[in-house]
């Protein structure tokens, strides 16, 4: 008996083990490390390698290398090598910026990186001649960046960091599926077409379908519901005529992922002027509510925001139709018995692709827009067990643009949130005959070209404007769906050098909002006594409640 | 130099000389765990104590804040509802970590002890979880408790049955049961090593006294081992707003505040923080160590004064 729990003991323990492998040092993305070449200068680059991986760094690697290959950037060496250092553990967050002592790595591509700090430290080096000066695309990277980007960027009048990835979250549809089933709302089929005949009609040929949110015909998001009616209607046919589960999600990270949802509905709500009130306090809040005992009321005042009233905005009507939303796909059942289960992201994915060929359709799921690559895997082994159909460039998927939430707002821009804090940076004391040579890399990474490959590479976009060509060899057709919803959106990146603002950035960060003082999970607070079907106002008021007057200034009084 | 000065000074020479093996080992041994102590202990607390009294912003850096971080500390403790259910679990969970786990613990060290049946299989099961990893262990319950138990639970049912760590009535008993369970390790280890250490002739004549199990323990071992008693309550009640009870690998950084700890608080905040949000949290960190510290002092002195003595 002891021989047999010792052994049990050693296999677990084993397992255990597994988690303190080496983070490996001048690799990356499951790559060998690169020997070291004597004769050409190396620059030592970071990357966090999530769902964006790090092929496309190799890309750029491979161009900058073979462009500058005979350059002398230190005496006796002639070229460039490029050290890729990519992982996940440690190379982002608090987590590298509580590693930049010791790190040795010069360059960096990473997320959730609060500058500010690194810029405090004395981590980031003031790239300010990188951002302004024009690059080999005849344009400055400044140029790409939006207004709100360049306000929150700078600091001390200087630059320090140049965004990275986009990121953002949302309701991703099985367009293969809604072709099959006619899941398409068709012309004049929609209660938000302009002749509705009062009879709703769902259709997947092409030019019959209806106008979708964006309100015009010929766009990528015909025939996708355009309201909030319009999308629960869809997903009650779904579920009771077609049989088809209409939404999955991890139930493992339910209450993180469902967040992003939550913050990502309230954005397309709000607007991104609206939104940016919420970051940087100062503006005029048109969309603030009051609880009623049957949902809410509008104000009929707009009002002055600034740092002495910031507590206003918790009472922003985009939290509540968000929440509503949410509560509407609880009461109805319209997500899969997984939802609430210990089932990871990757299980989550892994079902809702093998759905449709087990005959048990999923129609969408709440992810973020890195999903398709975390799926690889899935769809490599469905691809060589059940066929080439079922490999990811045989198949179709898309973001959806959030309905709206009243008929009104049908035309208005999608707006986004990112939420990952996502930026390139040079590290400040790295050796002066380098300096030149990390900066030029830098801007190589943010040349028109250097961009649109990265789209190409990943599938998904830059945090930059730029254009992608129109004969551009998709990844998947969810990465076209995606650069789409992208191209054509207002985009939130939720940060200012407002000082209130950066005093408690944590508690700032628009998704972690979503609770009250007992709850921190509104999908887990919704889903209980949903009979009642007034979930979602209790926990807008239980967000109002937590954020009061007497707390702000309890809290921000010192900066006003 | 006079000859008895400098026969003096050889001597001390020579004795240097002689004991230098002596003095390089004691300096070797005592250099890491000093410089360790240096750092992790008086640097971290004294930069701890600091952070309470500073507050920090992006263009001036720190700067005095005399007692704003208590005032505000002290606010939310007493209006943030989060911060006082956290308060209150970790107390509470602290009091049943005593109550329980440690009468437990000392059961069944002295089953062990007394080498009955099994004892050795009760030894390897129960000192398991202190030699796997805490998260590995956490994953492996979460599991259980959660989509296994569901599963079982819903087959036999014949209706859908959430897992243990899904529904709120269930959610805090399970947490509080795996922590109590799988808290024994070290403490059974220790007391077990303890009882083998006590003298065996002293339990023999007990025996001789005709003494039963119970008075044997109570009146003879327990007695004996004491001192480790003493130790793991101080332990214990130090440890009381550090806990997270493995709230990180059951729900991440999202448990509910209804099943937050201090220690979960605390960490999960410090994770994230910024520069700027450091100050609040050393000063909430101060604060708990102000009121543990009395109370671990006062119950160390109480036991030593009216516990039982051996000898």
């Amino acid at each position: 008996m002891k021989k047999i729990i010792a052994f049990l003991l050693a296999i677990i323990s084993v397992f255990s083990l597994v988690g303190c492998a080496d983070p490996g040092n001048g690799s990356g993305g499951g790559r060998p490390s690169e020997e070291f070449d004597p004769n050409k200068t190396q620059l030592y680059v970071l990357n966090y390698d999530g769902g964006y991986g790090t092929d496309w760094l190799y890309a750029v690697k491979a161009r900058f290398e073979e462009d500058y290959a005979t350059e002398t950037f230190q005496p006796g060496k002639q070229g460039v090598q490029i050290m890729i250092d990519a992982d996940k553990d440690g190379y982002y967050g608090t987590g590298l910026r509580d590693k930049m002592p010791v790190t040795t790595n010069e360059v960096f591509f990473s997320e959730s990186i609060t500058f500010n700090d690194y810029v405090s430290l004395g981590y980031m080096m003031n790239i300010d001649d990188v951002v302004t000066s024009t690059n080999s695309d005849n344009k400055t990277i400044e140029s790409k960046m939006s207004a709100e980007q360049k306000a929150s960027l700078k600091i001390g009048g200087s630059y320090y960091c140049i965004p990275h990835y986009a990121s953002f979250a949302g309701i991703n549809y099985d367009i293969d599926l809604f072709n099959s089933k006619k899941l398409f709302y068709a012309k004049d089929g929609a209660p938000s077409e302009p002749n509705f005949t009062g009879t709703v009609r769902y259709t997947n040929l092409k030019g019959q379908k209806s106008k979708g949110p964006d309100g015009e015909y010929g766009t990528y998001d015909d025939g996708l519901p355009a309201t909030y009616d319009e999308f629960f209607a869809l997903c009650g046919y779904m579920k009771n005529a077609m049989s088809i589960t209409p939404f999955i999600w991890t139930g493992q990270y339910r209450t993180s992922y469902v967040s992003w949802i939550l913050a990502a509905l309230a954005s397309d709500y709000e607007g991104k002027e609206q939104m940016m009130l919420n970051f940087n306090f100062n503006g005029t809040a048109k969309n603030l509510a009051t609880v009623t005992s049957t949902g809410i009321q509008l104000d009929a005042q707009d009002k002055v925001i600034n740092n002495s009233n910031g507590y206003e905005l918790y009472r922003s009507a985009g939290r509540y139709y968000a929440l509503d939303f949410l509560e509407k796909i609880l009461d109805n059942n319209y997500y899969h018995s997984s939802g609430f289960t210990d089932s990871s992201a990757i299980t989550a994915q892994d079902t809702f692709l093998r759905s449709s060929y087990k005959n048990q359709p999923i129609a969408m799921i709440l992810e973020g827009i890195w999903w398709e690559n975390e799926a690889e895997g899935t769809f490599e082994t469905m691809a060589n067990r059940y066929g080439e159909k079922w490999a990811m460039k045989n198949r179709n998927f898309g973001i959806m643009p959030f309905p709206k939430a009243t008929a009104d707002k049908i035309g208005e821009k999608p707006t986004l949130i990112d939420n990952n804090y996502s930026y390139a940076f040079i590290r400040n004391d790295i050796s002066t005959e380098k300096v030149d040579l990390a900066k030029l890399f830098l801007k190589y990474c943010y040349t028109d070209e250097s961009l649109a490959e990265f789209t190409t590479i990943v599938g998904l976009p830059k945090a930059l404007n730029y254009e992608m060509d129109e004969n551009t060899q998709w990844k998947s057709t969810y990465s076209q769906k995606v650069w789409n919803l992208y191209d054509s959106a207002d985009k939130v990146y939720p940060f200012s050098q407002n000082p209130l603002y950066l005093g408690a950035q944590s508690a700032f960060v628009y998704y972690s909002t979503f609770r009250t003082s007992l709850e921190t999970s509104a999908i887990d607070y919704l889903l209980r006594d949903k009979d009642s079907h007034t979930n979602a106002k209790d926990f807008f008021k239980g967000i109002i409640d937590t954020n009061t007057k007497a707390k702000w200034e309890q809290s921000y009084g010192r900066f006003f | 130099m006079t000859k008895c000065e400098q026969k003096k000074k050889l001597t001390l020479k020579e004795n240097f000389k002689k004991n230098f093996q002596d003095i390089l080992f004691c300096v070797i041994i005592l250099l890491y765990p000093t410089i360790q102590f240096i750092i992790f202990y008086l640097g971290v607390n004294v930069n701890t104590i600091a952070l309470s009294f500073k507050f920090f912003d992006y263009e001036g850096g720190y700067s005095f804040a005399g007692l704003e971080n208590f005032k505000l500390a002290f606010y939310n403790l007493f209006n943030d509802t989060g911060l006082k259910l956290a308060v209150g679990n970790s107390v509470t969970y602290r009091i049943i970590a005593i109550a329980v786990g440690m009468t437990l613990s000392l059961m069944f060290s002295y089953y062990i002890y007394l080498n009955r049946a099994m004892a050795g299989f009760f030894k390897a099961i129960l000192f398991m979880p202190a030699v796997v990893s805490t998260l590995v262990f956490t994953i492996i319950f979460r599991k259980f408790v959660g989509d296994l138990y569901s599963e079982i639970a819903s087959k036999i049912t014949g209706e859908m049955v959430p897992g243990l760590l899904a529904t709120e009535s269930t959610k805090k008993a399970t947490v509080f049961f795996y922590n109590v369970f799988f808290g024994f390790g070290t403490a059974v280890l220790l007391y077990s090593g303890a009882m083998s250490g006590t003298n065996e002739s002293v339990m023999e004549y007990a025996e001789v006294d005709g003494t039963n199990y119970w008075q044997k323990f109570i009146y003879v071992l327990f007695p004996m081992i004491f001192p480790t008693f003493i130790t793991f309550m101080v332990m214990h009640i130090s440890d009381t707003f550090m806990n997270q009870m493995n709230l990180l690998g059951f729900f991440a950084d999202s448990a509910s505040p209804k099943l937050q700890t201090i220690g979960y608080f605390l960490y999960t905040k410090t994770l994230k923080a910024s520069l700027s949000e450091y100050p609040l949290l050393a000063t909430y960190g101060l604060i708990f160590t102000l009121i543990t510290m009395p109370i671990v002092f006062l119950v160390k002195h109480l036991l030593e004064k009216f516990g039982p003595n051996a000898y």
